[in-house]
């Protein structure tokens, strides 16, 4: 049974990625069409899920908002993978002060009310996808940082380590030939989970209006216009929020089966 | 057996929605307009409300020595009557047996109190610098009162429309005045929660018009489909101008409810930067003046609930003049015009653009909407548009410091044409001044210095038509539309009317079978 | 373990003072003059200065920076720019609308979440599981800005039962609950399935069943009753999610509580207000993560403190 979370995670989310990928050659109109005649039609022939305000495409808007999901999803979670592993390696290799430090500074991020980062950042910046990159990474490599020094700690004392340490090896070599290649598993995990949370914020930022810039098809502001007009238009929030639903359902499906896959234990 | 707990549960869940169905019903038998208003009053002190729903509440709390009817023409309010003694001096007699919500009884010196208190700064108040034009006032007795002006001051009698409040009430009250206030309007204050209801009862002692149904109810409901959904369960009962045009005739599907329109005061119009590089040459306003749809925006974006403007006032104010230009839709004019101007096509690059500008917006969905279809309407002419919305106050500021090229925004209330003096005037510059667009042209200044003091109505008339011909051809600003004013309400009502500025005053009118 | 306990909370303060620290300047650099905000364009200078001076924002950063540790201490929050109530006013007429919510959310939470958890537990890999868990995923996925307007729409308006919004009565507190409560009864459901299988693999189950005491009792006088623990700390952990969840859900249902005052001062740049409910957010949160942390280690003998 668990095999196929993890087999329906992989499946949903390869569909997703190939839809973003091929996302000029199979939308089938262009989704910045403006067609004010039809505006708020539903579903009908050749617009299988209706037209929006403006009388654009939803399908088609759908399809290239796959692109601003993964794409901030990727450099997000990437993001704060780089920055979370760097950190936490030295923090749990060094100990002492340097562990303190850490502790602290990544407490204080933890406690930080990133939904009021993010508008406070929307005020300074104009609204832009590199600005909700940046909101969104300040709080996640927290995680990974907890979870790789987690790992160090325990890693460090092992004898491998110990050993490679009295023959010479340079720290940094230490990092990555050595420690990290043990931690993948559950970094990976949680990269999984993460890509479902970034997509997740970044929606609702843009339902709080401190999103993508205007006219961009990201499925949180396209539910956000929709709920504007949820009296005479339903579908246009129920169709992204059912894609959001499914590129966050199989990330969670993905981390869940790799979680179950890398814990020999078993449920 | 572990259904039990479960079936209990629903069948407690099921009693307890009647019984609070049960007690709503029986709440709105008594005698209760329930009205649903977007946003809630900062204060209900008239010396310090500067938005729209603190003042329009503060109206129906306060009355100043005048008023406006509803035709928006100045009339006799708590003074029965006034005379202008010269250019510099105007005498007011008070009603007589006027009493405040407290029971104190008014006169002059509630009068004096009032005025003083906003411009010897003793009550920090927006309002300070619009009563500079006064020099002095005196009590000539109890109910008479005489104010002396500095210069000819044309507009005067618009600062009388000031609601006065009680000296004694207003100095034992101090701070929280604003939260307990005490006029003499036709409603006096009940209950007053911040951001969520105003409770107001007629005033049955009230020299006017008294309210015909006896609590009036301000709900707050910020959310536009709460609101809408409200107003068809039965919730509410009323609700002026507080839902998206679009969705009206879902709305009015509703078999009790029922919709009045008529012509409205509210100006939405484009600014410009005529200090920007590409914006300071007329031709180029006028180009994209012609390049907007403003029927494709009236039709797809208000229902058809607004119409095309030519000037900040509304075609009902005695100043508007007949015959003014229009800029109908035309884009390949635009087009002859950019190229005149110095702005062809540039050749290669996909797409073909003239030039790119930046279109600033408040974070207000219809906003966003709007300058979306102009952005779309002038990318037909080559002209690409950004559009940048921002958070209320860095919008604000960025227009007050002149950090912008174009950018949307409304007039709202204005009745007085010297209104063009603080839009127009070169002096008027930022960043205290409302001349955003740094506006420069002599011969309005003359204009809008001389009908300022000019006191013959027919003089200004002719002198502001003359301002607003021009411009129109200056275009410092882009007239959009006149939103119309609606009221949809549950057809149980009768004599629900509307004014040109959407007051509240028509409340008053209205009676529940 | 009191030496820990002491240590934990002690570590809290340079946090606090850290995250006010950031707040503070935070807010203060972004652009929008309050003073703007609030006398709107025809002021006079004078005004403007007098309104500054009393405010005192005319002073250089640090210097307000000063005032502001200083009244932070002495309990002394400040009073709202925008409406002259104290920020402590403020926030107390609003946390209430928000603490009811968010414990209406985590017992809708908890009505769904432990009994699908146990039952998939106790039919472990069965259909029964499966399905339980299918369901739990989805719950985590589905965003709560997107459930909350579809929940209204077909219970509001189609079947017409449920009332839309605002704090009238306790029937409109249903709604909003189901919204926010949805991410948290997933995660909870897994949470219970995982703790109720670890304490059914245990030593003292088998020797209930030998000694023949009833499945049943089995379930839930013992097996269920040592689960609990890891199940409290688990919502304690997730009430910052909740805490975060709830800005969201009030602005779809206008329910009046802290997320909409933070949202509504932001918009106004009311500094204190503004500090005022980061303040309160943050230290909730801290503290409340602090507890389950501690909580978390107490029960679970096999984690070092």
């Amino acid at each position: 049974m668990r095999i196929w979370t993890f087999k329906i995670g992989a499946i949903l989310i390869c569909v997703l990625v190939l839809i973003a990928i091929f996302a000029p050659l199979i939308a089938p109109h262009d989704p910045n069409e403006y067609n004010l005649a039809l505006k708020f039609a539903g579903p009908h022939s050749g617009f299988w899920f209706g037209h929006d305000a403006d009388g654009r495409d939803i399908l088609s808007r759908i399809i290239y908002g796959a692109r601003i999901s993964f794409g901030i999803g990727v450099l997000v979670v990437g993001i704060s993978l780089l920055i979370g592993c760097a950190l936490g390696l030295i923090a749990g290799y060094s100990g002492g002060w340097v562990d303190q430090f850490f502790l602290f500074v990544s407490d204080v991020f933890l406690a930080f009310p990133s939904f009021l980062f993010a508008l406070a950042v929307a005020a300074f910046l104009e609204p832009s996808i590199v600005s909700v990159i940046f909101i969104l990474s300040l709080k996640g490599w927290v995680t990974y940082a907890r979870l790789v020094r987690a790992q160090t700690l325990t890693l460090k004392h092992r004898e491998f380590i110990l050993a490679g340490k009295a023959i010479g090896v340079s720290r940094w070599r230490i990092y990555f030939r050595h420690l990290m290649p043990n931690m993948i598993g559950p970094v990976l995990v949680n990269a999984s989970f993460g890509m479902a949370g970034v997509i997740m914020i970044e929606s609702a930022l843009s339902f709080l209006g401190v999103g993508v810039p205007v006219n961009t098809p990201s499925w949180g502001a396209m539910i956000d216009q929709g709920t504007q007009y949820l009296l005479i238009a339903p579908h246009m929030s129920i169709f992204p929020g059912i894609f959001i639903m499914l590129i966050v359902l199989g990330f969670n499906f993905l981390g869940d089966g790799l979680r179950d896959k890398l814990a020999p234990r078993g449920k | 057996m572990k259904m039990r707990p479960a079936v209990n549960l629903c069948v407690a869940l099921i009693v307890f929605t009647s019984l609070a169905a049960c007690k709503e019903a029986y709440l709105s038998e008594r005698k209760t307009l329930e009205v649903a208003i977007q946003s809630g009053p900062i204060t209900l002190d008239p010396r310090l409300a500067t938005d729209a729903e603190s003042e329009k509440i503060c109206e129906l709390l306060f009355d100043g020595l005048m008023g406006k009817n509803g035709q928006l023409n100045i009339v006799p309010n708590l003074a029965e009557r006034y005379e202008q003694i010269d250019n510099i001096t105007y005498r007011f007699f008070l009603r007589r047996g006027v009493l405040f919500h407290s029971g104190r009884p008014f006169n002059a010196k509630d009068v004096i109190y009032t005025y003083e208190s906003i411009m010897k700064g003793e009550l920090t108040s927006p309002f300070r610098e619009s009563f500079s034009p006064i020099k002095a006032i005196v009590a000539e007795d109890d109910f008479t009162v005489r104010f002396e002006l500095k210069e000819p001051y044309a507009p005067f009698l618009n600062l009388m429309t000031f609601g006065i409040v009680s000296q004694e009430d207003a100095k034992n009250l101090g701070d929280r005045f604003g939260r307990e206030p005490l006029g003499t309007g036709p409603y006096r204050l009940v209950r007053f929660v911040p951001e969520s209801v105003v409770e107001l009862e007629a005033n049955r002692g009230y020299f006017g018009q008294i309210p015909k149904i006896s609590m009036l109810r301000l709900n707050v409901i910020k959310d536009d489909n709460i609101r809408i959904l409200k107003l068809i369960k039965g919730d509410i009962d009323l609700v002026q101008n507080g839902i998206p045009p679009l969705l009206l005739p879902k709305v009015l599907e509703t078999k009790g409810l029922k919709m009045r329109s008529d012509e409205g005061t509210v100006m939405t119009y484009l600014g410009m930067n005529l200090a920007d590089k590409i914006l300071k040459g007329a031709k180029v306003r006028q180009a994209i003046a012609y390049a907007v749809n403003r029927d494709e925006i009236i039709a797809h974006r208000f229902g058809g609930m607004a119409t095309k403007a030519d000037s900040i006032l509304s075609p009902l104010n005695w100043a508007h003049p007949e015959g003014l230009r229009h800029y109908d839709y035309d884009p390949v004019k635009a087009g002859q015009l950019l190229d005149e101007a110095g702005y062809p096509v540039q050749a290669g690059g996909v797409p073909q653009l003239r030039f790119t500008l930046s279109h600033k917006t408040s974070t207000i969905k219809e906003r966003i909407d709007i300058a979306r279809m102009i952005a779309h309407q002038l990318k037909q002419v080559a002209v690409d548009v950004r559009v940048e919305p921002y958070e209320w106050g860095t919008f604000y500021r960025d227009v007050k410091s002149g950090n912008f090229q174009l950018y949307t925004l409304s007039w709202v209330g204005v009745t007085e044409p010297n209104v063009f003096f603080d839009v127009c005037h070169s002096s008027k510059f930022l960043p205290h001044g409302l001349n955003r667009g740094r506006y420069k042209n002599p011969r309005v200044d003359e204009l809008v210095e001389q009908a300022r003091v000019n006191m013959d109505q027919q003089a200004r008339k002719t002198l502001y038509a003359e301002v607003q011909r021009i411009l129109l051809e200056d275009l410092p600003f882009i007239p959009l539309w006149y939103e119309k004013n609606f009221v949809v309400y549950r057809k149980t009502l009768d004599g629900v009317s509307l004014r040109p500025d959407a007051s509240y005053l028509t409340f008053v009118n209205v009676s529940k079978d | 373990m009191t030496h820990y306990l002491l240590r934990r909370f002690i570590s809290i303060i340079p946090v606090l003072f850290a995250v006010s620290t950031i707040v503070f300047f935070i807010i203060h650099f972004i652009p929008g003059d309050p003073i703007d905000l609030i006398l709107g364009e025809r002021a006079l200078a004078a005004d403007r200065a007098q309104l500054a001076h009393a405010l005192k924002l005319e002073e250089p950063v640090l210097v307000q920076y000063g005032y502001f540790l200083k009244g932070l201490i002495s309990g002394e929050w400040g009073t709202s720019i925008f409406d002259n109530r104290p920020v402590l006013e403020l926030i107390k007429d609003n946390y209430g609308a928000t603490v009811v919510l968010a414990c209406a959310a985590m017992f809708v939470a908890m009505f769904i979440a432990i009994p699908a958890g146990i039952i998939a537990a106790v039919k472990r890999n069965s259909i029964w599981d499966s399905i339980a868990m299918f369901i739990a995923l989805v719950g985590i996925s589905v965003p709560n800005f997107w459930l909350g307007p579809v929940l209204v729409l077909i219970f509001s308006v189609h079947v017409g039962i449920l009332p839309i919004s605002g704090r009238e009565s306790w029937t409109s507190l249903i709604l909003p609950a189901i919204t926010l409560g949805t991410g948290l009864a997933a995660m909870l459901a897994r949470m219970t399935r995982a703790s109720m299988i670890e304490e059914l693999k245990s030593e003292y189950i088998t020797v209930a069943r030998a000694k023949g005491v009833s499945e049943r009792n089995v379930i839930f006088k013992h097996a269920f009753k040592n689960a609990l623990n890891p199940i409290v700390t688990i919502v304690g952990l997730q009430v910052g999610t909740l805490l975060a969840g709830t800005i969201i859900t009030e602005k779809v249902f206008s329910w009046p509580g802290m997320g909409t005052l933070l949202l509504d001062s932001i918009r106004r740049r009311d500094y204190p207000v503004v500090e005022g409910c980061v303040l309160i957010i943050s230290f909730a949160y801290v503290i409340i993560n602090t507890m389950a942390d501690c909580l978390y280690k107490a029960f679970d003998p096999r984690v070092r403190l």
